[in-house]
C-alpha cells in the first residue's frame, strides 16, 4: 500500500517540478501558488505513506523506523528536501528556487519506484542496525544532505546569476531571479544548516559505531566520504570570508559538495565496499 | 651596516611565515587537498592482510603501494603532514584574529561618535523635548523597549553635552568560531591519545571456556594479557525466516581471579566493560558440536546409526573405512543446516566429501551415486562467540569535544553580536530641544535585527 502511494507522489513532485519551471518562465504568482499546493499535497501524501510503512512493519513483525534499506532511504531523502524546500519557501518567500530544488525530490523518489535494483519490500534488520542511535543517526544526515541539496540548487542558480549581472543583462528569464547577492546569501544559510547537521550526523555514526564495534573512527569509505564532504562546505565557509574565494569560487564549492554528498549517499553504497552496504539491495 | 640588514631580512622571513601560516588561503587550500587525497584510502582498501592484497595486485604494484604509504594512507607520513599544518594553521589564524575579537570584551565601543553614526546602515533619528535631569534615570526607560542592561556616560560634544547609551546582547557569540577551532584540536589530541594507549584486539571463545588474552588485529596477532578472564558461558542465535540473522547474544561472566565479578548477556549494540577493556559482540561461529548422521547401505538395506564430533574422525566396524563430520553450517545456501562429510570407504575407493542437508534429507540419497548414503538427523551444536576488544583513553576526551564542537557550531551560526547605542544632544539648529540618535549593528543575521530595530524605533517614536 505504502509504495503505491509512494509512486502517486513521484509524479505530483514531478508535475509540481513542472508548474515550478513554468513559474519561472511566466512568472505569475497565482502559478507559483498552484506549484506550492501540489508539492504540499505531495508531501502530506508521503508523510502517511511513510507513517504507514512504519506500521506495517510492526504488523509484519519487524518494526523499525523506515530508514534501513536503499529505497527507505530515498523516500526519506527526498521528504527532507521537500520540508526543507518548502520551509526555505514559506520564510523567504522564494517560489523561484522551486525549479531548481523539486528536480531533486523528484530524482530521488523515481530512482527508489523505478529502479528495478532498488528494492522496495520491507526488510527486517540486521543485528548491528537494531539501535536507538539508527534514528538520529539518519535524520541528521539527512537534513544534512536536503539543506545541501538546496544549497547545491542555490548556487547552481547564483553561478547563472552572476554571470548574467556582469554581462550587464537586463532582459529575459535571468532578469526575473533575485539578485546574486541574495541567492549568495541563501546558499551560505542552508549550507549553514547542512554544515552542523552533518557534523551531528557524523558525530552519531562515531557515537554508534563505537557503541556497536568498539571504534568511533575505522576509516570505513562511507566514514571518510562523510568526512570529505566535511572537508569540502568548511573549505566552502572558510572560501566565504577569503577575498578572491568568495563569489563563484565559493559557489563551486558547493556544488562540487553536493557531489560529494551524493557520492558519500549513494556512491559508496553501489561502488565501494564498507559497512554501510544497505543490506546488499 | 649588513647585521642590521640582515636582522631586517630575517624579520621579513619571519612574518613572512606568519602570514603565509595564518592565512586563510592556506586553510582552503589544505582542506581541499585533505578532500582529495582522502578519496586514495576510499578506492585502495586500507590494512588489508598481504596475501589478500596479493589476490589483487601484482607484488611490485603491492611493494608500491606499500612504500607510497597507500596501503595505510590514514597513518602514513604525507597525511599526518597535512592535519598537522592544518593544526598550525588554525593555531596561527586564531592567533592572528584572537585579539581582535577580544577587543569587544576588552574595549567595547560606548560613544555613538559621528563616524559610527555614519557607517552604520541602521540608523534612526528623532527630536525630542524631554531632557532628564539623571541620565541614570532613562535606563530603566530603555530597558521597558529593549531587555538588556543599559550603560550610559556624559560626554562634551561639538555642540554642548551629550549623554551616550548602549547595550549589548550574545557578545559572547563570537566566541563560538573559536570553541569550533580549539575542538577540532582537541578531537585530534583524542585522536592521538586513543592510538598511544588504546589497543584493539578480538577473541574467539567456545561456550563453556574462559580466556585471560585476546589478539590484535594485522598480520602479526600478538596475545596481550588481560590481567582478568572472561567466560562464555552460552551463546545463542536467532534467525528471520530469510535466514539472516535476527540476534546473536552471548552470556558473559568476568572473573577477577577465581572470584565472579560481573555478568552481562552481551548482543550486537550492547556491549559490555570491565577495567578499560570494552567487549563487543562482533561474530560467531560453529566450534565443534555432536552431529547425529545415518549411514544407509544401498545393498544390503543396512542402517547404521551414527554420533560424531565435528573434527573428529570415525573408524567404522567391519571393513567399512571411516568417516569424518568436517564442517557444520548454519544456513548453506539458504537451504538450512547442513554438515560437509567427508567419507573414506576403503577397499581402494576414493575417499569423498559431499553435504548433507536436515531439512531435506531426501537430497543426498538422490544425488549421490555412491553404494551408499547418509541422511542428517540432528545435531547438537556449540558455538564460539567472536568479540571484538578495545581499550581507548582518548574516547571521552573525543565526545565532550564532540558536543563542544556541536554547540560552537550552533553559536558561530545562529547566535549574533548585537550591540545598540544611543545619543541624546542638543540640537544645533533648534538649542532647546534633543536630538536623539539610535544606531544598531549585528554582525550576523543582519535582516532580522533590522525587524528588531525598527519595532524599537516605533516605540521610542511613541515617547513624549
Amino acid at each position: 500500500m505504502n509504495t503505491y502511494i509512494f509512486s502517486i507522489v513521484t509524479f505530483v513532485y514531478l508535475a509540481a517540478m513542472v508548474v515550478y519551471v513554468a513559474y519561472l518562465a511566466f512568472r505569475k504568482p497565482l502559478v507559483a501558488r498552484l506549484a506550492t499546493v501540489i508539492t504540499l499535497a505531495g508531501f502530506l501524501a508521503q508523510t502517511v505513506a511513510i507513517g504507514l510503512r512504519w506500521y506495517e512493519s510492526y504488523e509484519l513483525g519487524i518494526g523499525h523506523a523506515p530508514m534501513s534499506n536503499l529505497y527507505e532511504s530515498l523516500v526519506f531523502f527526498s521528504w527532507t528536501i521537500i520540508m526543507l524546500y518548502l520551509y526555505i519557501e514559506y520564510k523567504y518567500k522564494l517560489s523561484i528556487l522551486g525549479a531548481f530544488v523539486m528536480p531533486f525530490a523528484f530524482l530521488g523518489m523515481a530512482y527508489a519506484s523505478i529502479s528495478p535494483s532498488v528494492n522496495e519490500t520491507i526488510q527486517p534488520l540486521v543485528p548491528a542496525l537494531q539501535s536507538n542511535w539508527l534514528i538520529s543517526h539518519v535524520v541528521t544526515c539527512f537534513l544534512g544532505y536536503a539543506a545541501f541539496a538546496v544549497s547545491c540548487g542555490v548556487s547552481f542558480t547564483y553561478i547563472l546569476k552572476k554571470r548574467y549581472e556582469d554581462h550587464q543583462g537586463t532582459r529575459g528569464l535571468l532578469a526575473t531571479f533575485p539578485t546574486s547577492q541574495v541567492l549568495d546569501d541563501l546558499a551560505y544559510k542552508a549550507i549553514a544548516i547542512g554544515f552542523p547537521m552533518l557534523t551531528i550526523g557524523i558525530v552519531t555514526g562515531a557515537a554508534w559505531a563505537n557503541y556497536a564495534w568498539g571504534t568511533y573512527w575505522s576509516w570505513d569509505p562511507k566514514e571518510t566520504w562523510s568526512l570529505i564532504t566535511w572537508f569540502i562546505y568548511a573549505a566552502f565557509l572558510h572560501a566565504r570570508i577569503t577575498r578572491g574565494w568568495r563569489g563563484v569560487k565559493a559557489a563551486t564549492l558547493s556544488i562540487i559538495g553536493f557531489v560529494a554528498v551524493l557520492f558519500t549517499y549513494l556512491g559508496v553504497n553501489l561502488l565501494l565496499s564498507g559497512l554501510h552496504s544497505y543490506g546488499g539491495s | 651596516m649588513t647585521g642590521k640588514k640582515e636582522l631586517k631580512k630575517k624579520g621579513s622571513l619571519l612574518s613572512g611565515f606568519a602570514a603565509f601560516f595564518s592565512s586563510l588561503k592556506l586553510t582552503i587550500f589544505l582542506l581541499i587537498t585533505l578532500a582529495l587525497v582522502s578519496i586514495i584510502g576510499t578506492v585502495i582498501p586500507q590494512n588489508m592482510l598481504r596475501n589478500d592484497y596479493l589476490k589483487v595486485y601484482k607484488e611490485s604494484t603491492y611493494t608500491t603501494l606499500k612504500a607510497v604509504g597507500f596501503l595505510d594512507m590514514y597513518h602514513s607520513w604525507w597525511f599526518v603532514l597535512i592535519l598537522t599544518l592544518l593544526t598550525v594553521n588554525l593555531i596561527a589564524c586564531s592567533w592572528k584574529h584572537f585579539p581582535r575579537t577580544w577587543r569587544f570584551f576588552s574595549h567595547p565601543t560606548r560613544l555613538l561618535d559621528r563616524t559610527l553614526e555614519k557607517a552604520s546602515p541602521l540608523n534612526w533619528r528623532r527630536s525630542w523635548n524631554v531632557m532628564p535631569d539623571d541620565p541614570a534615570a532613562m535606563a530603566p526607560r530603555l530597558e521597558s523597549v529593549w531587555p538588556g542592561s543599559w550603560q550610559w556616560s556624559e560626554h562634551v560634544g561639538e555642540d554642548g553635552p551629550e549623554i551616550h547609551y548602549v547595550s549589548e546582547k550574545g557578545r559572547w557569540s563570537r566566541l563560538g568560531v573559536y570553541f569550533v577551532h580549539l575542538s577540532v584540536l582537541v578531537i585530534f589530541a583524542g585522536g592521538i591519545i586513543g592510538s598511544l594507549f588504546g589497543i584493539k584486539g578480538f577473541v574467539n571463545i567456545p561456550e563453556g571456556e574462559k580466556v585471560g588474552t585476546f589478539y590484535t588485529y594485522g598480520d602479526q596477532r600478538i596475545p596481550i594479557a588481560l590481567g582478568f578472564s572472561v567466560e562464555c558461558r552460552s551463546f545463542k542465535v536467532e534467525f528471520y525466516e530469510s535466514g539472516g540473522p535476527k540476534e546473536y547474544s552471548s552470556d558473559l561472566v568476568i572473573f577477577d581471579g577465581e572470584k565472579p565479578v560481573k555478568e552481562k548477556i552481551i548482543e550486537v549494540n550492547h556491549p559490555i566493560s570491565y577495567q578499560g577493556f570494552t567487549f563487543y559482540q562482533s561474530s560467531y561461529g560453529a566450534y565443534g558440536g555432536f552431529v547425529d548422521l545415518e549411514l544407509n547401505f544401498r545393498e544390503t538395506g543396512l542402517v547404521l546409526p551414527l554420533k560424531l564430533e565435528v573434527g573428529r574422525p570415525l573408524r567404522l566396524p567391519e571393513n567399512w573405512g571411516w568417516i569424518e563430520v568436517l564442517k557444520f553450517e548454519e544456513n548453506y545456501r539458504r537451504m538450512g543446516p547442513a554438515v560437509m562429510v567427508l567419507r573414506d570407504p576403503g577397499k581402494g575407493v576414493k575417499p569423498y566429501q559431499f553435504w548433507v542437508f536436515l531439512r531435506f534429507p531426501k537430497f543426498g540419497e538422490e544425488n549421490r551415486k555412491t553404494a551408499e548414503f547418509c541422511v542428517f538427523k540432528n545435531i547438537k551444536q556449540r558455538y564460539y562467540t567472536g568479540l571484538q576488544v578495545n581499550k581507548d583513553p582518548g574516547v571521552w576526551v573525543v565526545w565532550i569535544d564532540c558536543i563542544m564542537m556541536i554547540l560552537g557550531l550552533y553559536i558561530a551560526f545562529f547566535m549574533s553580536h548585537r550591540r545598540l547605542w544611543l545619543r541624546l544632544s542638543l540640537n544645533p539648529d533648534k538649542p532647546k530641544r534633543l536630538q536623539l540618535v539610535l544606531v544598531g549593528n549585528a554582525n550576523k543575521n543582519q535582516p532580522s535585527f533590522e525587524l528588531e530595530f525598527k519595532a524599537l524605533a516605533e516605540k521610542i517614536k511613541a515617547w513624549d
